[in-house]
């Protein structure tokens, strides 16, 4: 059963047992645009019949497109509450906020462009044997920001460890800068300039250590620097204060855990620290995920000034409005095939749908 | 509504998590639980006929009272504090190494050997010999299960147990047969070891306590400010980090279980050769257990793992004081020990959690949640 299958069968079971209250926390999370409309027509229809329905969701639009009042939540305090008739994303925003923003994503052009990484005909197997990487090709140049889309689960984080080396590749190359570095530990691979940040559902997972500080954290790649067998924890320190002073980081102290900080931070933690090593291929998953809108622009700021630097980013995004402003090319992932490349600067979000359920002919070109 | 069945489900009683708690608020807990263990374990002195301040105050003067009875505490705390150490090595990582028992008895065979064989060798080279055997026989009685771990995945609380009971019979296999003293008629035992091969005292404790608190000093600056320190924490934390950070997880498996059964094994080379003067199947006294509580006790920390063991020895050697000068029963005394450690132990189930009573029912009409994600 596909995931939207799933989630209309749980629905279908909620509403069996006699629920007049639907709660629905972050439902479109792992549809595509054509599923989610989907569901908001069953939730439309089910509004017919008299039910009440909540549903917590982070993406404005759908706020404005299925619900009549919504509540605006900040810092676990109940803002405002409006018809949405009344409301559009940039009052919704300010609300969430607190003060004005633009809602505009900059995406500067990178005139000089040179591939920096290869991956042909890349094949990865989960350790439950299924495919996450079925022939893989494509390319990353300098000064660019490749968008990955495609629903949750269709192999992206695979993807991610198989460029950082964490994972056992079946077929194909992954070519740095034409050398093949299938095979190298991953301790080579950070020396090369490939630095992943991935940032799992539960957020900390494998980039950050939840019990320990920032500037334990700031060591995580580096403590090996230095002769001697000591760690040398002064320059972390510098880079822990210089991260919280230049993203506005909110902590108690540079030595608080982690894991005490709130989501947001600890993305601006983890994404600092990825950036500070002044990486040359920069992989990012999910970086915003969670976060208010005014974290989420000092996120895709960051990336863009990366993108200037001539680093090369790949950015895997949940929600395309994001993906198609953010992104010079999009590539699409649908059970672990790339389904299409699509010019971020033309496509739409309807395309980009078609291509994420695979329905689309196989179309190739950037 | 009929569906207020869901509310008779919640306990009487529920466990809360606890949002965590300054580390002053935590200190007062461990205080106020130290204060109700005495209590505690006095109204039992009450109870079966005693005086609890005389019996406390016996404890500590039993243990205190003169030179001989310090040095007594003393012999008791060192393999305590040793095998501790060992074992805070491994669980830093979060591998439960509950093998030590096991690494102090190979520690001591290999040791054994040069002190049976060689004792005629040059006093000083003999004793570092036999340091350095006793580390690589209990660093590979440790090792063992780690490879283990790493390559087949096995499940080291069970590996390191068991491995306890085959060290104590080749032990057994060992007195019984190859190094069965001539000397001995019918009972069957390891020879006393040759005065060569024995420990040299210093203040009339075998010299075991100066090196446990340089091992205090080189675990504190191991873990807190080396690399691999960092590495042990890491892994500990989780491995998937560990990996994306580039570290060889394996290899960090290997060595710190390789570490920390060498210190363990050292604790079996200085027991045989400095208390025991001999090799029996009794030469851990039980230190191998005791010490996972001690380290746990002590977070972990070498420093307080000095002051726990110190507590621990007090405990166990006033013990032993109140039931020859009370004639109160051996039971007793690990009664009195069971107390102390369940207030101890328990307070530390208090800092991370918190009970909550059921509130009273208010109508009963809240729902079940709608099952959605």
């Amino acid at each position: 059963m596909s995931v939207s299958e799933k989630q209309t069968v749980e629905i279908l079971k909620v509403l069996y047992r006699g629920a007049q209250i639907l709660i629905l926390d972050e439902p479109t999370a792992v549809l595509t645009p054509q599923e989610t409309e989907k569901l908001f027509a069953i939730l439309r229809k089910m509004k017919e019949q008299g039910c009440a329905i909540i549903i917590i969701t982070h993406k404005l639009h759908e706020v404005l497109e299925i619900s009549d009042r919504v509540t605006i939540l900040r810092k676990g305090k109940s803002i405002d509450t409006i018809e949405t008739a009344q409301a559009d994303e940039k009052l919704l925003t300010e609300l969430m906020v607190g003060q004005a923003v633009s809602l505009e994503i900059e995406r500067p052009l990178i005139e000089d462009r040179t591939p920096i990484l290869k991956v042909v005909d890349l094949t990865v197997t989960r350790p439950d044997g299924s495919r996450a990487s079925d022939d893989i090709s494509f390319e990353i140049r300098r000064g660019e920001i490749l968008g990955v889309a495609g629903v949750a689960g269709s192999g992206q984080k695979e993807l991610c460890e198989a460029i950082a080396g964490l994972m056992k590749i079946d077929k194909g190359a992954i070519l740095y800068e034409k050398e093949n570095i299938i095979g190298k530990t991953p301790a080579e691979i950070i020396q090369l300039g490939i630095s992943m940040s991935f940032v799992p559902e539960d957020r900390l997972g494998m980039g950050l250590v939840a019990s320990m500080g920032m500037v334990e954290n700031m060591l995580l790649k580096t403590y090996r620097n230095g002769r001697g067998p000591f760690v040398d924890r002064r320059p972390a320190r510098e880079l822990a204060e210089k991260l919280v002073t230049e993203l506005d980081i909110v902590t108690p102290g540079v030595n608080t855990p982690v894991r005490l900080m709130s989501g947001g931070n600890v993305q601006k933690v983890l994404l600092g620290r990825e950036i500070e090593s002044k990486p040359n291929l920069l992989i990012t998953a999910y970086p915003v995920r969670g976060l208010d809108i005014h974290s989420s622009y000092t996120i895709y700021d960051l990336l863009n000034e990366q993108k200037k630097r001539n680093v090369a980013v790949i950015f895997i995004g949940e929600d395309l409005d994001v993906l198609l402003e953010l992104s010079d090319v999009i590539m699409v992932l649908s059970h672990g095939k790339i389904t299409g490349f699509l010019d971020a600067r033309k496509a739409t979000k309807e395309q980009v749908g078609l291509y994420m359920t695979g329905a689309a002919d196989k179309e190739v070109g950037a | 509504m009929s569906q207020n069945h869901y509310n008779d489900r919640e306990p009487v009683i529920r466990v809360v998590k606890r949002a965590e708690l300054p580390d002053r608020q935590i200190t007062l807990l461990r205080l106020l639980a130290l204060i109700l263990a005495l209590a505690a374990g006095g109204l039992f002195i009450l109870c079966v006929g005693y005086n609890p301040f005389v019996i406390y105050g016996t404890i500590l003067s039993g243990a205190l009272r003169s030179p001989m009875a310090i040095q007594a505490t003393v012999k008791i705390i060192i393999p305590l504090l040793i095998t501790s150490l060992g074992v805070t090595l491994a669980f830093k990582m979060r591998f439960w190494n509950i093998g030590a028992e096991g690494q102090i008895i190979m520690g001591a065979v290999f040791a054994s050997y040069f002190a049976l064989f060689h004792a005629n060798w040059n006093h000083w080279v003999l004793i570092l010999v036999m340091a350095a055997a006793g580390m690589i026989g209990g660093g590979l009685w440790g090792l063992l299960p780690a490879w283990f771990k790493a390559n087949y995945g096995t499940n080291e609380t069970l590996f390191t147990l068991m491995l306890n009971y085959k060290a104590l019979h080749i032990v057994s296999w060992l007195q019984d047969g190859p190094w069965r003293d001539p000397g001995s008629q019918g009972f069957a035992k390891i020879a006393r070891f040759d005065k060569n091969a024995s420990l040299d005292k210093v203040l009339g404790v075998h010299f075991g306590w100066i090196i446990a608190l340089i091992l205090i000093v080189i675990v504190y600056v191991y873990l807190r400010y080396t690399k691999q320190g960092y590495e042990i924490s890491v892994v500990g934390e989780s491995q998937e980090t560990a990996r994306y950070a580039g570290m060889n997880v394996k290899k960090v498996l290997l060595r710190t279980m390789l570490l920390s059964g060498a210190v363990c094994g050292l604790c079996g080379m200085i027991q045989a050769t400095g208390s025991d003067i001999t090799l029996t199947t009794g030469v851990t006294g039980g230190v191998g257990f005791t010490a996972i509580i001690v380290a746990w006790l002590s977070q972990l920390n070498p420093v307080t793992i000095l002051i726990v063991s110190v507590l621990f020895g007090i405990l166990e050697k006033g013990s032993s004081v109140i039931q020859s000068s009370f004639g109160l029963s051996t039971d007793c005394a690990d009664v009195l020990q069971g107390i102390i450690l369940f207030f101890v132990l328990g307070c530390e189930f208090f800092i991370r959690y918190r009970l909550v009573a059921r509130k009273k029912k208010d109508g009963g009409k809240e729902r079940n949640k709608g099952g959605e994600r």
